[in-house]
């Protein structure tokens, strides 16, 4: 992951991307991070919450090693405390916003609107030359028919 | 936008707080402050291993022990939408009142521009 430029402090440029958030109580959340303050105060918006849970094994069952399970939960947009962040990493660019798309798309449509105008103008110049044609030819007929 | 303004547009919204202990809070914000400090009304608060339940008319949570606090994600839209009405009115405002200031100074300008001319052709007339 290449690391976001640093221009205006190291959290102003890491706005808007998706950050993995480790908390004091061994939670690890992920989520597009959308403002910050001075506390270290955190609004995540998609956020999902992992944890690392051991089953429990009530029997000697020694034989399987205990595996480390990871529950994800998703959490939606969470507001957090920045007391209790312990560390803050990279997850992933900013994810790309739905307005970008509409955009592009409205773009296209503009492009094509303006294709189907020009055609329409060209078929309507071709009839226009076509009548110019045939008003000349009648003009020239009685001419023709004189000869 | 910051965490704590985000939070205040949240007034009225449902809401699920965790405290550090664990324990969850889930209600509607009827207050908050630049602490962290929250009321909630009509709350349903549950332990921290998920197995007791109580209902409370209304609660106060000191800031400090909040982990974190889950908001409807809708919340975002509204707060887009009233930082666009605010920067609208701020630029209506800002150009607009410097527009508003501008205009009686231009026209202050152009009638003493036109009153010295006059005064001047009035006094070469004499």
């Amino acid at each position: 992951m290449p690391p976001p430029k640093a221009k205006g402090g190291k959290m102003l440029s890491l706005i808007n991307w998706r950050l993995k958030v480790t908390l004091n109580d061994g939670r690890a959340l992920i989520g597009q991070m959308l403002a910050y303050d001075k506390h270290m105060n955190l609004v995540l918006a998609e956020c999902e919450e992992f944890r690392r849970v051991r089953p429990k094994k009530k029997t000697g069952d020694t034989a399987e090693p205990r595996q480390e399970q990871e529950i994800k939960r998703s959490l939606g947009l969470v507001i957090l405390r920045g007391e209790i962040v312990v560390s803050i990493s990279v997850e992933g660019p900013p994810p790309v916003v739905e307005e970008d798309k509409k955009g592009a798309v409205s773009f296209q449509s503009q492009i094509q609107s303006n294709y189907l105008s020009l055609i329409l103008f060209s078929s309507f110049l071709i009839t226009l030359w076509r009548s110019c044609l045939l008003v000349l030819a009648e003009a020239c007929l009685p001419v023709v028919a004189l000869e | 936008m910051l965490p704590l303004s985000l939070l205040n547009a949240a007034q009225n919204k449902p809401m699920l707080v965790e405290l550090k202990n664990g324990e969850t809070f889930n209600g509607h914000l009827v207050n908050c402050d630049n602490f962290m400090n929250i009321t909630l009304r009509e709350v349903y608060q549950t332990s921290a291993d998920g197995d007791r339940f109580w209902k409370l008319k209304e609660c106060y949570i000191r800031g400090s022990t909040i982990k974190y606090l889950r908001v409807p994600d809708a919340l975002l839209d509204s707060v887009k939408e009233d930082q666009n009405r605010a920067r609208d009115a701020s630029r209506r405002g800002g150009p607009g009142g410097a527009r508003g200031r501008g205009a009686p100074s231009r026209g202050g300008r152009g009638s003493s521009r036109g009153g010295p001319s006059r005064g001047r052709g009035r006094g070469r007339g004499a």
